[in-house]
């Protein structure tokens, strides 16, 4: 059988959501045996009263259940930003439910008999999408903190720097000398723990900033 | 079966006329005859005998022809019967996978995890003692549901035995549970825990039940998901029967439909074959009870039959 799992999984839980007892009971059991957290519910509101809607880690989701479905559960959870993914299960092979399941942004789909090499092997790649993600959405958070803490003047700096202006032509436009523009410039690139104008660049693509167009526009004229 | 049936009547009568004009005609001499001679005595005696004996066998011919008619009959009702039953459990066969992949799925995941337990050091015995209880019980239920669903698959003839109604509201809700879930359909039960058993045939009383649930389910496809209900009720009728009902929150009956219902080939669903209710109703007359329908108007139907209780 599959080793135990890493310290990587540390602090992750796997969600299952199963109306079905004896379905349940065995897909937490094999997860928690393989050194996973696995928590069951017994349907979608037990799970989304829980706290864990939000927690890290990934939801095993039965499609089909009495109540509120696996997939109108699904369609609750990704108006949240921060839901773990999802990977269902069906009893059936029913092509409409798949095609379904998968554009309302389930991660992966399983059918029943799950085999646990299986299951393990997606609920593994699940936890380490809701790792990314969450790393992801952690960057922009701290990003868009240090932008905001720029003054208005550091931030027509910085784009004016990403546009590929000049500190001559920023002194310019900004109706001020160079050297104050290096002295902005300076900070900002503190402010934002950038050390060159290749980070600044990527800062803006994260945070989705597009660099400042009257400036691209001055220069070309 | 039936013309020839119609044919033997009458030349039974013609044979017995043949045979009693001239027995009649002899009695009028018999007492002469008896005094006059043993040997005509005799004649006359053997002669009635030969009458009797053809009239014995005639009848019994007779008899023979109609019950084999009457055979004929009920082999090709069940046959139709079986026929609307394989179409039945094609229809849920979705549902009934499901519900033996539950089981069986189940069974892999704790097998695998008591193997994974297995090389813990101390292993946790108890713990896999319990799956292994877990394992058994889930393999029952899977093999529940093949049982069931062989039963409704085997060709058979009406076998009236004792049946508890409710054993079969709760299997037919076994095999269309999941389908019902799929559909989004609530399903609720108001099962009378006080009753007694009627004689009757188990499997064909499901496929009754089975077949007034999928009508049931069918109707409410056009309805919004927050409104798609189904009850299966059973109780006492009055001292003599028992009435099972399926009660549904779906499109309805029409009022000028009503009567037609049960009717052979008379179909609302565009790929029905309108033999369903008619079997039904066939089925349930030969329990001696009865079935209707009764609309509520646009917020659905129910469909009620009834059984008598074993004397």
């Amino acid at each position: 059988m599959t080793m135990a799992m890493t310290t990587m999984e540390r602090g992750f839980k796997v969600h299952v959501v199963d109306d079905d007892d004896s379905f349940r009971t065995g897909l937490t059991r094999v997860l928690n045996a393989s050194g996973l957290h696995a928590i069951g519910y017994r349907c979608a509101g037990e799970f989304l009263l829980s706290d864990a809607a939000s927690s890290p880690g990934c939801v095993v989701l039965d499609v089909s259940m009495p109540g509120p479905s696996g997939i109108e559960l699904m369609d609750a959870l990704s108006l949240r930003e921060s839901a773990p993914p999802v990977i269902f299960v069906t009893g059936c092979t029913d092509v409409q439910t798949s095609v379904h399941a998968m554009k309302s942004g389930a991660v992966d789909f399983l059918t029943k008999p799950v085999r646990t090499d299986t299951l393990l092997d997606r609920v593994k790649r699940a936890i380490d999408l809701d790792r990314e993600r969450r790393n992801a959405r952690q960057e922009v958070r701290e990003l868009r903190e240090r932008y905001e803490s720029l003054t208005s003047r550091e931030q027509s700096v910085f784009l004016g720097v990403i546009a590929g202006a000049l500190n001559k032509q920023l002194a310019v436009e900004l109706d001020t000398c160079e050297r104050t523009i290096k002295t902005h410039r300076a900070r900002m690139m503190t402010k934002l723990r950038a050390a060159s104008l290749a980070d600044l660049v990527r800062i803006a693509r994260v945070l989705g900033i597009a660099p400042a167009e009257t400036l691209i526009a001055d220069e070309v004229a | 079966m039936h013309h020839r049936e119609a044919f033997s009547a009458p030349t039974a009568a013609l044979f017995v006329a043949i045979a009693v004009v001239p027995t009649a005609h002899a009695h009028a001499s018999l007492v002469d005859r008896f005094l006059s001679s043993d040997g005509a005595l005799l004649t006359g005696i053997v002669g009635l005998l030969i009458v009797q004996t053809a009239l014995i066998v005639v009848l019994m011919v007779q008899n023979h022809r109609q019950r084999q008619a009457q055979d004929d009959t009920k082999r090709q009702q069940s046959e139709v019967a079986h026929a609307a039953r394989l179409v039945l459990v094609g229809e849920i066969t979705a549902s009934i996978a499901h519900e033996v992949n539950q089981p069986l799925s189940a069974i892999l995941s704790n097998a695998d995890a008591a193997e994974i337990l297995l090389s813990a050091t101390p292993p946790p015995l108890d713990e896999i003692r319990q799956i292994l209880d877990d394992i058994r019980r889930d393999d029952l239920r899977a093999h529940e549901i093949v049982r069931n669903l062989r039963k409704l698959l085997t060709k058979r003839e009406v076998q009236m035995e004792s049946v508890d109604l409710n054993e079969i509201a709760r299997t037919a809700l076994l095999l269309i549970k999941a389908d019902a879930a799929r559909r989004g359909i609530a399903v609720t039960t108001k099962l009378d825990g006080d009753l007694p058993h009627v004689q009757g045939d188990p499997v064909h009383l499901q496929q009754v039940l089975l077949n007034l649930i999928v009508n049931a389910m069918d109707s409410m496809s056009e309805v919004p998901a927050d409104d798609r209900r189904l009850e299966i009720a059973t109780r006492r009728r009055d001292t003599r029967s028992i009435e099972v009902s399926v009660i549904d929150s779906g499109a309805g009956v029409k009022a000028s439909e009503l009567s037609r219902l049960f009717d052979s080939f008379y179909t609302t669903k565009p790929q029905g074959m309108g033999l369903g209710l008619s079997i039904a109703r066939a089925i349930v007359q030969t329990h001696g009870g009865n079935i209707w329908a009764q609309s509520n108007g646009a917020r659905g139907a129910a469909f009620t039959f009834t059984i008598p209780m074993a004397a």
